[in-house]
């Protein structure tokens, strides 16, 4: 019994520490991606680059979200990543007054396959920044 | 006889490990928590700061305005986390062309709000700074009168 626990505390020790590190790399994923939708759009520059956002976003979280779905999604902070199914992460990048939001949200997938149905570690990030101004 | 012995001795020892086990996977909660919060505030100082720089050369006031929005609306979305300040001083901030921007922002990481309280019971308060440098060929503010 004293042996179960061990390992029972042990691998949930184990899980939350995994999760710590997704849900950090979501931060500096999204830190990332967010300066670039708050660039201009090439070609228009007073314009948020919002479609630039993923691709830097999505490079960064692929080396720790294993076996999950990043996908790009379209709504914003209060929408983004509705109704996903397990093990896929949805990041949306949007326009908010003068700032721009990023936000990844979902539940990602876990090393051991049938684990993710079990643990409620969830991923929901969201930051922000002021659009780049350029001289008139 | 023996069995009641060994199965006695077995609850015993689960009775003493079982608490130990469960503060140690709290504590490592604690500690995932607080990591969260430290990298949720050191990343809202480094877009702020990034934002700073992004404004017109010489114009303080509407750098430190890009700056403490794009703080707040960080902070804002960490449930655990509670602004207590933010500024790019200058000095050191210099806010010239080509300048260097220090800017340290600070917030009370609340375990107060999660029931890892039990494990942690006061609400430390953390900071970070970040620096950033001004574009050197980042333009004046229209109609500007001499250098900014």
């Amino acid at each position: 019994m004293v042996v179960a626990s061990f390992v029972l505390v042990t691998f949930a020790a184990v899980s939350a520490a995994f999760h710590s590190i997704q849900r950090a790399m979501a931060e500096t994923a999204a830190a990332s991606g967010v300066q670039v939708a708050a660039s201009g759009t090439p070609g228009d520059p007073n314009t948020p680059y919002l479609a630039g956002a993923y691709a830097p976003t999505k490079n960064l979280l692929d080396s720790v979200m294993f076996g999950t779905t990043i996908e790009q999604g379209t709504g914003n902070q209060a929408s983004c990543g509705q109704g996903l199914p397990d093990a896929t992460i949805q990041v949306c990048a949007y326009p908010d007054g003068a700032l721009v939001g990023e936000t990844i949200r979902g539940r990602p997938g876990f090393p051991i396959p049938w684990i993710d149905q079990l643990l409620p570690w969830k991923v929901d990030v969201t930051v922000e920044m002021h659009q780049v101004s350029y001289q008139p | 006889m023996r069995r009641t012995r060994s199965g006695g001795q077995a609850l015993i020892e689960t009775a003493v490990t079982l608490p130990v086990l469960i503060a140690l996977f709290l504590g490592f909660l604690a500690a995932g928590v607080g990591a969260q919060g430290y990298v949720d505030l050191n990343t809202a100082v480094y877009l702020a700061a990034a934002s700073n720089v992004t404004a017109f050369a010489g114009d303080q006031p509407l750098a430190m305005q890009y700056a403490t929005d794009t703080f707040d609306a960080t902070v804002s979305h960490d449930t655990l986390l509670r602004k207590v300040g933010f500024n790019c001083p200058a000095p050191p901030s210099d806010y010239a062309a080509g300048g260097q921007v220090v800017c340290t922002g600070s917030a009370v990481l609340e375990f107060s709000k999660t029931p890892l309280a039990v494990v942690v019971p006061v609400d430390p308060t953390i900071s970070a700074t970040a620096t950033a440098t001004r574009s050197a060929y980042r333009s004046c503010p229209p109609n500007t009168v001499g250098a900014c």
